[in-house]
């Protein structure tokens, strides 16, 4: 597996250090970047001039940026959860139903609680924190002390979410309309936005300090190589004297809050309400992100700037020539199938290994410190 | 300065996309927005497309479609389409309301419209349309009327909410116009998103001998559908064309024709008298509400009261007919309607 060239290692940089972990995204986009180009010729368009419309309409000018920077904002709370937890070794693709109760509790905090600016953006996003938290909590328990698949459970939270917080949004605190809505929230609660062109908010800021605070705490703290080694190898990790248990737990419920974190970006800055249904799949898109930046919360920022920039470049490439949205989205998935080949291709590989090796490799992943 | 950075950024990306692009300077180019489920929603979305190809079919209009993948992005895409020189931008969705007035307010010479939203004028450069919902409802309820065979039909609303009543009134109206002895249920799931309630209440309608019910209740909606289909009954879909739920079970489908609606908005730049700042209605005579008629519902309908169609739209024409609005009754008004008309118990019994 290649999780080890992920990690920023403390103190010493070198050349090859910065490049190695570069090299395989960059050829996965540059696969995809071919393939869609392909895609766009027998379409019978000219593929430069697709992809310097998708560049300038993410890129150039400031309306078009800060769009890109909008659209990269949640990804930035999702692919940041899914990194910690899946670099832990726990697979938790649930960060779609843990922003959506996020998302949830910021809505309901937002509107039902009278407070001071400086108190209630605070209260509002501990409250998304805890809610992604407790959603997390439920897979994160059952695989500590019943060994249920977290994979499983991820996967079935999500919709559990989804229709859990419907019910709340179109039967118990809906507000009045023809839109599944919360009310709207309190000024007090609104994370302020820059410009008319596009609703990139303080939870930008918000997103890239949390994911500049993880590389950190990968890097540098004992907590930070402790998850490492548990997703490397936990029995590993075990016998080193690692509470693997309690530290799955505890990776999973920051992951998850997090996740709702991200929801309350959506809430308290883009929408102003908790909207039913909101999610175009951000906790999903988080889960490419986070693989495409291999684990790293710097990775992270990347690439939800390229995933930001091709669904903000989406929009000027519909006005400009009229192709469809699906470009764009075809794009992103071969991103995705690439990676998940490339992944699977080298998990494959480590158990064909650890069955020839017949015992648990402590190989160069964990030379270093 | 910000304004003059975002005003060169946007000339840049003009430049690059007008050079790149095919567009005659003269002809009329639009923008329609959709809303989040984007094309393909066999609903709104897709249905102003069709306007969009009859105005590029009759006077040459480009169009592009813009879709956006969620209501967060409904402001950036609206504010990146004005100022790139469409002539109009066209939103379809209740929720762009407040973005649209937000950004026709920064850009005073561009031109907008929404289709089906409320009767608030959203601003001197855009303009809206109220659909005459209960227009279409007393179409329909004209139709169920002469079609049913028990004499007796049925309404499944979603809340029992005033906007909900509007479409049994209309309903009830064109019913009893069309057959005086014709009995109208009246009834309410409570609930717009729950297929399963709009089931029951359907299921409890036709054991009283209904044998056709329109279904006013959002997702709910799909529950009439569905025991019309069991129960080899009819049902009459709302909003779009939902005549292909159940093929041969759907009698027809109330239709807010945003196509037209979208459709008069470009006509209107073409001719040079875009009404800015207006709110237009649009009821039967306007071809903003229809019977959606299609392969599905081919041979349920008889002809001569197809034909009643045509009749019914010159009479609200001329204004020999003006259907109620619910909005305009008062609790406990006994008569309705041009023609006057007796209540339902739900209005004439009010307090």
């Amino acid at each position: 597996m290649s999780a080890e060239a992920a990690v920023p290692t403390g103190g010493h940089f070198s050349l090859a250090g910065l490049v190695k972990p570069l090299l395989q995204p960059l050829i996965a986009v540059a696969i995809a970047v071919v393939v869609g180009g392909l895609l766009v010729l027998s379409l019978g368009e000219n593929p430069f001039e697709i992809y310097w419309l998708l560049i300038s309409g993410s890129l150039v000018g400031w309306p078009n940026f800060l769009v890109t920077l909008q659209m990269m904002s949640p990804l930035l709370f999702t692919g940041l959860a899914v990194a910690i937890s899946f670099r832990a070794g726990l697979w938790n693709i649930g960060a779609e139903g843990q922003m959506i109760i996020g998302a949830l509790f910021a809505g309901i905090a937002g509107f039902a609680v009278d407070l001071p600016t400086f108190l209630h953006i605070p209260f509002c996003l501990a409250a998304a924190f805890l809610g992604g938290l407790l959603w997390a909590l439920i897979p994160a328990v059952l695989r500590v002390w019943l060994n249920v698949n977290e994979i499983v459970v991820c996967l079935m939270m999500n919709p559990i979410a989804l229709l859990f917080s419907g019910y709340v949004s179109t039967h118990l605190l809906k507000a009045p309309g023809p839109t599944n809505k919360l009310p709207d929230i309190a000024e007090t609660a609104v994370l302020p936005t820059f410009s008319l062109y596009s609703q990139v908010n303080a939870g930008f800021i918000i997103g890239l300090a949390l994911c500049l605070l993880f590389a950190a705490i990968n890097g540098w703290t004992k907590k930070g190589f402790e998850w490492k080694i548990m997703g490397l190898a936990p029995r590993f990790a075990y016998y080193g004297g690692i509470k693997v248990p309690l530290h799955a737990v505890v990776v999973m419920m920051i992951s998850g809050g997090i996740a709702g974190l991200g929801g309350a970006e959506q809430v308290l800055g883009e929408y102003r309400a908790f909207y039913d249904n909101f999610s175009p799949g951000y906790g999903f898109d988080g889960i490419a992100v986070a693989m495409l930046a291999n684990f790293n919360p710097i990775g992270v920022v990347l690439a939800a700037f390229l995933f930001g920039a091709l669904n903000g470049g989406s929009a000027v490439l519909q006005m400009m020539t009229g192709l469809s949205k699906y470009l764009v989205q075809v794009l992103q998935f071969i991103i995705v199938l690439i990676l998940a080949a490339q992944f699977t291709w080298g998990w494959l590989r480590s158990r064909k290994n650890a069955i020839t090796a017949q015992e648990d490799r402590l190989e160069p992943e964990t030379e270093e410190s | 300065m910000l304004k003059s950075i975002l005003g060169r950024g946007l000339a840049v990306a003009l430049a690059i996309g007008l050079g790149s692009s095919a567009y005659a300077q003269d002809k009329l180019k639009v923008a329609m927005i959709t809303s989040e489920s984007g094309l393909g929603d066999r609903s709104f979305n897709d249905m102003m497309v069709e306007g969009m190809k009859k105005a590029e079919a009759d006077f040459g209009a480009e169009y592009v479609v813009i879709q956006p993948r969620a209501v967060s992005e409904f402001q950036s895409a609206i504010a990146r389409a004005a100022g790139q020189g469409f002539d109009i931008i066209i939103g379809s969705s209740f929720d762009m309301i407040k973005p649209m007035q937000e950004v026709a307010k920064a850009f005073p010479d561009q031109k907008f419209g929404l289709v089906d939203v409320g009767p608030e004028p959203l601003g001197p450069n855009v303009v809206s349309t109220v659909t005459k919902d209960w227009e279409g409802s007393f179409l329909v309820g004209w139709i169920a009327a002469k079609t049913t065979k028990t004499g007796k039909i049925g309404f499944v609303g979603g809340k029992d909410i005033p906007i909900i009543h509007r479409f049994f009134i209309g309903y009830y109206y064109g019913a009893k116009m069309a057959n005086p002895d014709v009995e109208v249920f009246e009834s309410y799931s409570g609930t717009f998103t729950d297929p399963a309630a709009g089931k029951e209440y359907t299921l409890a309608l036709i054991n009283e001998g209904s044998d056709i019910n329109y279904a006013v209740a959002g997702s709910t909606s799909a529950g009439v559908i569905d025991a019309a289909k069991e129960t080899n009954t009819f049902a009459i879909g709302v909003d779009s064309n939902q005549n292909y739920m159940a093929p041969g079970n759907v009698l027809t489908s109330m239709m807010k024709r945003v196509d037209t609606q979208a459709y008069d908005m470009i006509k209107s730049i073409a001719d040079g008298d875009f009404k800015g700042g207006e709110v237009l209605y649009y009821g039967l005579a306007e071809d903003g509400v229809a019977a959606a008629m299609d392969e599905y519902n081919d041979g349920l309908i008889a002809e001569d009261v197809l034909a009643d169609v045509d009749m019914l739209k010159q009479k609200i024409l001329t204004g020999e007919i003006v259907v109620p609005n619910y909005f305009d009754l008062e609790p406990g008004q006994k008569e309705m309607g041009k023609p006057p008309m007796a209540t339902p118990p739900s209005v004439a019994d009010a307090k």
